[in-house]
This record gives C-alpha cells, structure tokens and sequence, in this order.
C-alpha cells in the first residue's frame, strides 16, 4: 500500500434537448451549451449519460465550455461528471487546466471557509447573532463538499441592531469597509440597503456584512425579520451554525437569482439540488413561505428553470401550477436566452423594468414595481444639467422639464410599456 | 495471519493498541474530496495538505472516530495489502498526521 502526504503551497431528468437548441442566442455554441447543461448536476442518470456521450462526438470547442463554465460558476460540477462518464475523451491540455482550475477553487474555499470559521468564532464570543450565507454552508448542504461550489466571497446575516457593532468588530480584526462612512452614513445605509462589503486586502477576503437580502430597487421586498423564523442546525467546518431551512432556502435561492436575471448557471443548480434532495423539501411549507412574500412566480420561474435545464424533477402539482401561469413559459424562455448567451447579458433599464415587473402575479405589485423603477427615470442626470443649464435656484425646474428631455429624444413607447407592463397578467 | 495489538511508531510518536485506539479528525481543518483525492487545510498553521487515494479513504474512514482495527480492516479488505504491513502504513500515516495537528487518536470512541 502506497499513501502520500503532501504538503501544498496555498493558494476552485433528461430533458428535451430543444431547451437550447431553439436559442437563437447562441446558434454556434449549441453543443458546449448543451453539454454545460448536462453536466452541471451531482447525479446523472444513464439517459443523460449517454447523451453526454453521442454530445462528445461532436466536434468540441474545449476553451469556450471551460470558459462558459467558469462563467456560470460550474466548473467543479462539469469536471466531474465528465471525468467519471468519459475521462478518456477530454484532451490532455483541456483536462490540465480543468485540474488546474479545481484543485485552485478548492484551496480558495478552503481558505475562504477558515476565514468564516474566524468570523464565527468572533461573533460567537461577542453574542453576535449570525446566519452564514450562501458560500461554504451551501456547498456543504447541497453537495456535500466545499470543493463542488464557486464561491468569490463571504456573506453572513446578522440582526439590523447588530450591524455597526459587526462592522466593527470585524475592522478591528483587520478589515476595512469598502465605503468609508460616518455612524449617521452607516444608520441611513442600514436603512435603504442590505448589506455592506468588509475587505481583507492582505488575504483577497470579501466579506458580506447583510441585514437583509432585498432592497427597494428588487423586483421584491423580504423583510429581515423574515430571514430568521425558519432556522435549522448545521456545521460550518465543525462549528455548530444555524441555517436556512430548505423551504426558507429554496426562497432565498429563488429570489437572489430572480433578481439577477439568474446569470449564472450554478444558481439554479442549487436549486435543483435542493428539490433533488430526497426528503429535504417539505412542498406545501415551501409553496406556503413564497406565497406568504407574494413570490409565487418568483419559486415557479426557478422551479421551472431547474427543472428544463438541469432535470429538477417536481411534483405534479407543482408543475400544473407552473402550467397554469401563462406568463412563466415566456419568461423561462427569456432567461434561457440571458443564460445561453455567448457573452453576458446587460439588460438596459428598460428590460430590467419590464422583466421585474413581470417577475410580479399580483398588478399591486407590478404597479410597486413599476413605481420604483420610475424612480430612475425620475432622477435627474448630469444631462439633464447639460440640456438646460439653470441656476441653482431654477433646479427643481429640471425635474419637470426631465420628462420631456426624454420624451423627445426616446419617445412614448417607454411610457406606454410602462403602463402596458402593470396592466398585463 | 498474525499482526501486533501494540504498535510502537517512534518516529511521530504514535504508540497505540491497534484494539482500543480510536482515531477522529481534528476539529481545526476543514477539507474537501477533488476526484478521489483529498485537500486539507490546517486552520490552526494555514497550510494545504494533499492525500492521494489511499491516504483518502483513510480519512474518509474516520469522519466519524473509527477504531484502528476498524481502518485496518477496511484497508486490507479493499487493497492487497497484508494486516502486518497495513498495520505498519497506516500508523505511519496517522502519525504523520497526528504529528500535523489534523487527527486525533485517544483509547476512547469519544475522543
């Protein structure tokens, strides 16, 4: 028997093929995509493994699927699934750098996991209230290790009444807050944002302070208090913590990758591993928790996004409720498209209005929705003083005269969709 | 075939009765499986450790404290490896890391 201690230097349901196929977005890419898609899951069932196998047949951009799967933070999954089904047909330069970019994403969330340790124990001796977020307690929860998830930085929730004391502790410790700000800055930003960033310069640490996961400018509101009526014990590296519960998560989940326009790919294979998971999801208490945060389609468009790209297989119930929304099937088709794109979306304000709002069943929301946004339409812009110098005392003029600035070099159509976009269903 | 109940492992100081000695992983690492093979990292020093395949599915025995004997078992039941020599590696091995702060080994399952 041979064994070997190494020191290391410190230092990452069979679906119709058409989901992609039919993208218009990415008519060259369609096998990289393709095969993305198909590896990015824990399990993959015979079927999926032979598709993955007639897929490597074809001929392979090797560099854009490492590419794209760093993009979509699912690097780790797609490495291993194809190093267990067909390790023999990844070319040797490819598999160096797949190995090169694992083994590097497993010592930083090693290191990145130590580094939570220490802000746990911190908490821990101060009576800190503390809910690590995402990062290393997801990768333990859904895949059962830390090396199977990219993650880039820390987040952890503490109470709202807790945040400056956090803050700092945690400066004291050696981070720096990315936004210098007084003891009133800080109460104000406490008041209308989520989360403050802390950085550890020497390590390349970025640490998330959150008091909440949602601002007034998401396509939804979940109050902080929320965050911590549905809790559950888990381990961060054998330290006792306390968690999301997997409906609660599931939300969270849900919500985060909604209101990024779900991005990444890894998002909603936390998703699908969460509903793959057998025995974790309690259904009626998850369908419950979102109905209670008015984010029914909020849940149904990640639900039925892990279920079309990544083989969530669902309850029938639940994917009858999926059916019956008429406005989730374009709106799923939407995301794919972001998601398949060669290079990433940027949605302009004007889509980011419209797909919020459509984020929203209810018109009362919509229309919450909708007024926000015009928020930004509202705020006057250094155009704005350009097109019509005034003096100071003439400024509140501009706000009136904004409207029609833009009118006039965009036209009705913006206004008009504004209107039509509270109205639809 | 025969092997000893004790085993004097000088080198890292690992002098235990295979019987009776439990191993557990300490609580100051965290680590994460990469395709069979194992990293580690040292929370207390901050360095990486590698185990290949075999030294991985020592480790992974003993997520929950095993008995020494239990690992030998396990090894020798899964590698061609005779109980004396098994006995002999493995003990090394764990010495090694013992001596890295990233196992335990007491008399007791509850170390």
């Amino acid at each position: 028997m041979k064994h070997r201690v190494q020191i290391m230097p410190p230092a990452p349901t069979p679906v119709s093929t058409s989901a992609i196929r039919s993208r218009q977005s990415a008519p060259g890419r369609v096998v990289e995509f393709e095969l993305l898609r198909l590896c990015a899951r824990l399990t993959v069932d015979s079927a999926v493994q032979s598709r993955i196998a007639a897929l490597l047949s074809h001929e392979l951009d090797w560099d854009f699927l490492i590419a794209i799967a760093h993009r979509h933070r699912v690097l780790p999954l797609v490495y291993r699934t194809l190093s267990r089904i067909v390790p023999h047909s990844i070319p040797e330069p490819a598999m160096l750098r797949f190995r090169g970019a694992i083994q590097a994403n497993a010592k930083r969330n090693l290191f990145l996991t130590a580094a939570l340790c220490e802000v746990i124990d911190l908490f821990r001796a101060h009576e800190i209230g503390f809910i690590p977020y995402k990062g290393p307690v997801v990768a333990s929860l859904l895949y059962g290790d830390l090396s199977l998830r990219q993650f880039a930085d820390l987040d952890i929730i503490v109470p709202v009444e807790d945040v400056a004391r956090a803050k700092a502790l945690l400066v004291s410790r050696g981070y720096r807050p990315e936004r210098v700000m007084s003891e009133e800055q800080l109460r104000a930003f406490i008041s209308t944002e989520k989360d403050i960033t802390l950085l550890r310069d020497d390590q390349g640490i970025n640490l998330e302070i959150h008091w909440g996961i949602t601002t007034a400018n998401d396509p939804i509101s979940i109050r902080p208090q929320w965050l911590w009526e549905d809790l559950r014990p888990w381990a961060v590296a054998g330290r006792p913590v306390r968690t999301h519960s997997s409906e609660d998560l599931l939300l969270i989940l849900c919500v985060h990758g909604a209101k990024h326009g779900w991005e990444r790919l890894a998002w909603l294979c936390d998703v699908a591993e969460i509903v793959r998971s057998p025995g974790r999801l309690d259904w009626n208490r998850a369908l419950e928790r979102a109905r209670r945060n008015g984010a029914d389609r909020i849940l149904y468009l990640g639900l039925a996004l892990a279920r079309d790209l990544l083989g969530a297989e669902l309850p029938a119930d639940v994917s009858q409720a999926i059916e019956a929304d008429a406005v989730l099937k374009p709106l799923s088709e939407q995301v794919k498209g972001w998601l398949f794109s060669e290079e990433p979306v940027r949605l302009n304000l004007g889509e980011r209005e419209r797909y919020f709002m459509r984020l929203r069943e209810h018109p009362a929301d919509r229309f919450r929705v909708a007024v926000k946004q015009a928020r930004f339409y509202l705020a006057l812009t250094s155009r704005d003083k350009e097109a019509l110098p005034v003096p100071q005392c003439l400024m509140w003029s501009l706000y009136l005269l904004r409207p029609v600035r833009l009118a006039r070099e965009y036209g009705l159509s913006p206004f008009k969709r504004f209107v039509k976009g509270i109205f639809q269903s | 075939m025969t092997h000893h109940d004790t085993v004097d492992c000088r080198k890292d100081g690992l002098v235990v009765d295979i019987n009776c000695s439990f191993v557990r992983r300490s609580p100051d690492q965290v680590a994460c499986d990469m395709g069979g093979e194992v990293v580690i990292l040292d929370l207390k020093s901050g360095m990486y450790y590698g185990l290949d395949v075999v030294a991985a599915t020592i480790w992974a025995l003993i997520e929950r404290p095993a008995s020494l004997s239990t690992i030998r078992d396990a090894i020798v039941s899964e590698y061609d490896i005779d109980a004396e020599t098994c006995d002999r590696d493995v003990l090394m091995f764990l010495g090694e890391m013992r001596a890295a702060g990233l196992v335990e080994v007491s008399d007791a399952e509850t170390v």
